[in-house]
């Protein structure tokens, strides 16, 4: 069980983002979702997620082998799926402490969001960043502004460990970090998988993927699955290029 | 020397609201004719009862028809200002050249000076500012002695009347004195309200200011720090918001005039439905204050797409040697993409839009201090 996403056909206006795309993201498993540059990796994510715009045409999103399609986006994170996002916006005026605080006050129940009612959860929100080598100043100022890349990414991943989200979405979480980076955030998702979790990993380039053995590799092309395999998979796009591996597998 | 009331009087009809447009493109961020509507209101007979988002507050003096002095931290003198003929010398620091400051001079009726001694730690005051049915006036002057440490509150609180409020404070912090000079201007969508403020800070003293600022039917809350001393620091942050029917100018202004002097300014403000709001400021780096450093940062978040908002930061140099100087300001819509990420934390659209609102409000933290709860903010 985990994340199942069934024959989806999306659009974004008029446009068709992904044609009858299905995958699997089981539990205790890193899926890993690779293509070129407009390929629907993100509308995938985003589409799971259930953002405005992404209207789902056909097909299913299921948790757990329940459709979560008619939930709204906060409802599908309360379920426990979590998008870190390839290049978050900010948020002026919103502390990063006081989202995890909001977000995880909402997940216990509690009334006042923002009211730090567990003062554990400071010390673990500050534990937690200094493994990730997130400068623990960041909780303190406005979420992602005149953050850098890498200290976005590095947020994002905060968030995703302080919320223990079931399902984790990863949207290139390796770009614009630098090679220590990428190792911690490597090091992150296997430890994620070793916890039981689903992962979907959503890359562009195959790096990432030297430091992270994915159980499954699908890639994307045109908003279609046109090859899925093992991690092996991810070394071939590395040698090979999207195009040739397309036509490997499609002929 | 004391000048005759009568003389302010033929200001008020002589200056004009401002005397250049506020930049080449927007003539007045501040609507004037809601003062010129109100400018003949009588003195007010009653004022405002201290709202619920308040009471919990221990005042040490309430500022109404006349001033009230509830109680003096050690080492403090407070002594009451004003009355049609009395103590009568205002503006001695911001001087008056402009109709509102002129019509201040002249009409404001209750008022204190507070005297903090040298050295003292005087731990907190809050000194509050009620508005009334008609007008009110009220002054406040701050002298606080060298090597002085405290906090100081001013809450200018105008309530559901369409009334119109004055107030004016001007101060001067010691050197090497180290406080906070906080505001919170609180008015009901009713009130009009002119709040002027004018801080000057001595030799290597550390100055904080926060400002919290809900709006009114016009509010124009403009605070000009002086930062004079050589190696004084002062730092300034603000929450603002303008609600359904609001109108804000909210201008805060510094001049380092002290060599190796240190400002840092910012601002935000949140525009609900229906609300206006100009956010703006001056830093300004005298020719005097060499190696000085001045940073403004400003920020409104339009909530709708009925609301109105305006960002100006202005940075001006005229030392030529300069540490840092930087300008900013930012000003949008609360985007579809902002909200996605939000609710993808599991926060509803009416959560995300609170904490947006929320947070904005608690940016400066006077919230925080005076324990007012956020949202509470919205209803004042």
């Amino acid at each position: 069980m985990g994340l199942e996403v069934v024959d989806l056909t999306v659009k974004v206006r008029d446009k068709l983002v992904l044609r009858k795309v299905s995958l699997k993201v089981d539990y205790g498993t890193i899926h890993a979702v690779m293509g070129p540059n407009g390929s629907g990796k993100s509308s995938l994510a985003y589409a799971i997620m259930g953002r405005e715009g992404y209207e789902v045409v056909e097909g299913d999103i299921r948790l757990d082998g329940e459709s979560i399609l008619n939930l709204e986006t906060h409802e599908r994170a309360l379920k426990g799926v979590y998008i870190g996002m390839q290049d978050p916006p900010v948020v002026p005026g919103v502390k990063l402490s006081t989202l995890i605080v909001a977000a995880t006050n909402k997940r216990r129940g509690e009334s006042e969001l923002t009211k730090m009612s567990d003062p554990r959860l400071v010390k673990r929100m500050q534990l937690v960043s200094s493994s990730i080598g997130l400068n623990t100043e960041l909780l303190h100022r406005e979420v992602n502004v005149g953050f850098s890349g890498g200290e976005r990414k590095r947020s994002e991943i905060l968030q995703a460990i302080m919320l223990d989200p079931k399902i984790v979405i990863l949207d290139e979480p390796d770009s614009g970090l630098d090679i220590d980076g990428i190792k911690k955030v490597a090091d992150y998702i296997s430890d994620l998988k070793a916890k039981g979790k689903a992962v979907m990993l959503i890359t562009h380039y195959a790096r990432l993927l030297q430091h992270v053995m994915p159980d499954v590799v699908t890639v994307l092309i045109d908003g279609e699955v046109v090859a899925r395999g093992g991690s092996k998979l991810a070394l071939l796009v590395e040698e090979k290029g999207y195009n040739e591996v397309k036509k490997m597998y499609r002929g | 020397m004391k000048t005759d009331r009568s003389t302010y009087a033929r200001l008020v009809e002589e200056l004009p609201y401002q005397h250049i447009a506020d930049t080449p493109t927007v003539k007045h961020y501040t609507d004037w004719k809601v003062f010129d509507e109100r400018l003949n209101l009588p003195f007010s007979t009653e004022v405002d009862r201290v709202p619920g988002v308040l009471s919990h507050l221990s005042f040490n003096v309430i500022l109404g028809l006349d001033p009230v002095i509830v109680s003096r931290p050690r080492g403090v003198v407070i002594e009451a200002l004003g009355g049609e003929a009395g103590n009568v010398e205002p503006m001695s620091l911001a001087g008056v050249h402009d109709k509102m400051s002129a019509y201040h001079a002249y009409r404001w009726r209750s008022g204190v000076i507070v005297e903090v001694e040298e050295g003292v730690d005087f731990g907190s005051m809050i000194l509050l500012s009620l508005g009334g049915d008609a007008y009110t006036g009220h002054h406040i002057i701050l002298n606080i002695g060298d090597e002085a440490r405290g906090k100081i509150y001013i809450v200018d609180y105008a309530g559901p009347s369409k009334g119109l409020k004055t107030l004016v404070f001007e101060g001067i912090v010691g050197g090497e004195a180290d406080v906070e000079v906080n505001v919170a201007s609180l008015h009901s969508r009713e009130h009009a309200v002119y709040t002027l403020g004018h801080i000057a800070t001595g030799r290597r003293s550390t100055v904080a200011s926060k400002i919290l600022a809900a709006g009114g039917a016009m509010s124009r809350v403009q605070i000009d720090y002086i930062v004079e001393g050589e190696g004084a620091v002062f730092k300034g942050s603000a929450s603002s918001i303008a609600r359904p029917g609001a109108k804000m100018d909210i201008i805060l202004n510094s001049i380092n005039k002290g060599a190796e002097s240190s400002v840092t300014l910012s601002g935000r403000g949140a525009v609900l439905n229906g609300g206006y709001m100009a956010l703006r400021g001056s830093a300004i780096i005298g020719r005097e204050a060499r190696w000085a450093s001045s940073e403004i940062e400003l920020h409104v978040t339009l909530m709708g797409e009925a609301a109105r908002g305006h960002a100006v930061p202005i940075l001006e140099i005229h030392s030529g040697d300069v540490a840092k100087a930087n300008h900013a300001a930012g000003i949008s819509h609360v985007l579809e993409e902002q909200r996605f990420y939000l609710k993808s934390r599991g926060l509803s659209d009416e959560e995300a839009f609170n904490l947006l609102v929320s947070g904005i409000i608690s940016y400066s933290e006077l919230a925080d201090d005076l324990a007012i709860y956020t949202l509470d903010v919205l209803n004042v």
